[in-house]
C-alpha cells in the first residue's frame, strides 16, 4: 500500500532515514569489531538495507529521503566497545520509529512495523544493552 | 517513554481482581436469582417484560496477562532468591507495562506470586522465557488489531520490550548452575 497521509509519510520517511543511518553506523562499527560481532554487523548491513527498501515502497518515491553522504552516531564509534554501544543505542532508537509507523499503518504494513520494532529491541540486547520497558 | 494514559475500555478494578483470582462474574446471575426467588411464591407470575441484559465489562486480556507475568516473576524470585538481582529489573518493566495498560497501584499490590513449575532455577528461567515469548506474540497481536493510534504505539513498545526479554533471560540462564 502507498501511504499519502502526511503523518504516515513522515513516520515512514523518518524510519528510512534512521535505517540509512544504521547502515552507515554498522559499516563503521564492522571495522572495529571482530569475530561474532563483526559477522553480526555485516549481516545487519543487508538486513537494514532491506528495511530501507521495504519502507521506501510504502510511500511515493518523491518522498523517500536520499541516502545521506555520512552520519555521525550519537555515541562516536572509536573502538569495539563504542561500536557495540553505538549500535545498541541506534537499535533501541529504531523501536520508537517503528512504533510510530505501526500507529499510522494497517494490516501487513503494521505487522511489519511491529515485528521490526521487536527485532530492533532484540538487536539492542545482542549488542549489550539492558532491556527497557519502553526502548528508546 | 510512552506517556501513560487511561485506557477507555479498561475493565473496572473489581472485575480485574475477580478475574485474577479466578472469579468470573456472570452477567445473567442477577436474572437467575430473580427467577428462582419467584418460584414457589403465592404471587402471580409477573408479566413478561423485556429486560436489558446487564453488560459486564470485557476483561482486558492484555492487562490480565501482564499482571500474570508479574506474578510469575514474583513467584520465581520467591523460590530462587539467587535470581532476584537479575529478574527484579525485568519485573519492574512489566509493572511499567501494566500501568501503561491501565493497572492501578491497587491492582499491582493485589498480585499474588505464581510459584514456578520447575525443579531448579534453570527450568524456572526456561518457563519465564516461554512466557515472555508468548507475551511478545500476544502484545504483537493486540497492537495489530487495536484501533486507537496511541494504544497501538504503546502496545508496539511493550511487544518490543517483551521480545527483548527473551535473549536477556537466555543470557541470565547461561550464567546459572542448575
Amino acid at each position: 500500500m502507498t501511504y499519502t497521509d502526511p503523518a504516515a509519510v513522515a513516520a515512514i520517511a523518518d524510519v528510512i532515514e534512521a535505517e540509512q543511518n544504521y547502515v552507515f553506523a554498522a559499516g563503521l562499527a564492522g571495522a572495529f569489531l571482530k569475530g561474532g560481532g563483526r559477522r553480526r554487523a555485516v549481516n545487519q548491513l543487508a538486513e537494514h538495507r532491506a528495511q530501507v527498501q521495504t519502507a521506501s515502497l510504502m510511500i511515493d518515491s518523491s518522498a523517500v529521503p536520499q541516502t545521506p553522504p555520512g552520519f555521525e552516531p550519537p555515541t562516536p564509534i572509536t573502538d569495539a566497545k563504542s561500536a557495540r554501544d553505538s549500535l545498541a543505542e541506534l537499535s533501541n532508537a529504531l523501536v520508537g520509529f517503528y512504533a510510530n509507523i505501526a500507529a499510522v499503518t494497517e494490516g501487513d504494513d503494521r505487522r511489519w512495523a511491529i515485528a521490526s520494532a521487536q527485532a530492533s529491541a532484540r538487536d539492542a540486547i545482542q549488542w549489550g544493552a539492558a532491556s527497557q520497558a519502553f526502548p528508546t | 517513554m510512552v506517556t501513560p494514559r487511561a485506557i477507555g475500555d479498561a475493565p473496572s478494578d473489581v472485575t480485574r481482581r475477580r478475574l485474577l483470582h479466578g472469579v468470573v462474574a456472570l452477567p445473567t446471575l442477577g436474572l437467575a436469582a430473580t427467577a428462582l426467588a419467584a418460584c414457589g411464591s403465592d404471587e402471580p407470575a409477573p408479566e413478561a417484560i423485556e429486560i436489558e441484559p446487564s453488560v459486564a465489562p470485557q476483561p482486558d486480556e492484555t492487562l490480565l496477562d501482564e499482571l500474570a507475568l508479574i506474578g510469575a516473576y514474583a513467584g520465581t524470585i520467591a523460590v530462587y532468591d539467587q535470581l532476584r538481582g537479575s529478574l527484579t529489573a525485568i519485573a519492574d518493566q512489566h509493572r511499567a507495562h501494566a500501568r501503561e495498560l491501565g493497572a492501578t497501584e491497587a491492582d499491582l499490590e493485589a498480585i499474588e506470586p505464581i510459584p514456578p513449575n520447575a525443579g531448579n532455577a534453570k527450568q524456572a528461567l526456561a518457563n519465564l522465557i516461554t512466557r515472555e515469548r508468548n507475551a511478545a506474540g500476544q502484545r504483537s497481536d493486540a497492537a495489530a488489531s487495536a484501533e486507537d493510534p496511541e494504544r497501538i504505539r504503546a502496545l508496539t513498545f511493550i511487544a518490543a520490550s517483551e521480545s527483548s526479554h527473551v535473549p536477556e533471560l537466555k543470557d541470565i540462564r547461561k550464567g546459572v548452575n542448575a
